[in-house]
């Protein structure tokens, strides 16, 4: 995946064969947090912090659904194939709902895989599941590095250590 | 040498209308962001400078006090806005919570 074009419309990505397959395939993945129930706190449990919980997921229940609704518009209008592979544009609002999709994608593999220390390995009995999510979790962090960190006309080399390439 | 006086001081008299405000007096909040393996350093980054309209050099000194220290407490606000705060960095997937600043 590189950037192509960048300006004040937006960005233009390109990307290999491979990876338009696998990107149109990741999305299909989303949601994956949806089970999972956040906090919001650690410290208060009074009935305004349960009802603040509530509602928080209940927000985010809604984001969610939006998020889908947006994402399969937005893959359909703005991936497209030709010869020499896959050609994405997005806008900056557009470029978020990619972001937010892909880690919702990375974090409910992380849940899945019972929320593990070390991201690199599997242990020697995980299950195919287990596997599965492995992947999603670094497919998902691929993406978003590349959205994140991709320069016109160059590929960035530098990144934070623990950072996804 | 000549005396002076020491200067008097007259304390201002308060009325009703000098009393704190309700804003003042309601509970205030710390908006927490929790450290975890999961969330690209450069995600995190890019979700304060979005949420909370920071420069990148402000971000990215946040987003390593959470990697470095598990924890950056980003702003205090009222219940309300914490809450909003919350909202906006858990629809982006960071473990984000609120506790009582008092």
């Amino acid at each position: 995946m590189k950037l192509l074009k960048q300006g004040e419309a937006g960005w233009k990505y390109g990307l290999e064969q491979k990876e338009g397959m696998l990107l149109r395939a990741l999305v299909k993945e989303f949601p994956l947090t949806a089970a999972t129930a956040v906090k919001i706190t650690r410290t208060g449990t009074d009935s305004k912090s349960a009802e603040r919980e509530r509602l928080l997921n209940e927000s985010l229940a809604g984001h969610r659904q939006e998020l889908k609704r947006q994402a399969g518009k937005l893959l359909a209008a703005n991936l497209k194939t030709g010869k020499n592979g896959w050609q994405l544009t997005v806008n900056v609002s557009e470029r978020e709902i990619l972001l937010q999709l892909f880690n919702d994608i990375r974090v409910g593999s992380w849940h899945a895989l019972g929320e593990p220390e070390n991201l690199d390995t599997l242990p020697p009995d995980s299950s195919e599941a287990d596997l599965r999510h492995h992947q999603l979790m670094h497919l998902a962090g691929y993406f978003e590095w590349k959205l994140l960190n991709l320069k016109a006309g160059t590929a960035v080399e530098g990144r934070a250590s623990g950072d996804e390439d | 040498m000549p005396h002076v006086p020491e200067p008097v001081t007259i304390p201002q008299p308060t009325t009703a209308d000098e009393t704190r405000s309700a804003d003042n007096l309601a509970p205030t909040f710390f908006v927490i962001c929790w450290n975890d393996p999961v969330n690209l350093m450069v995600y995190v980054t890019h979700v304060f400078m979005k949420v909370f309209g920071w420069n990148r050099q402000k971000a990215e000194k946040r987003m390593l006090e959470v990697h470095e220290k598990g924890k950056s407490v980003l702003v205090r606000e009222s219940a309300e806005k914490a809450e909003f705060y919350v909202h906006q960095l858990q629809g982006y997937k960071l473990q984000a919570t609120m506790e009582p600043a008092e």
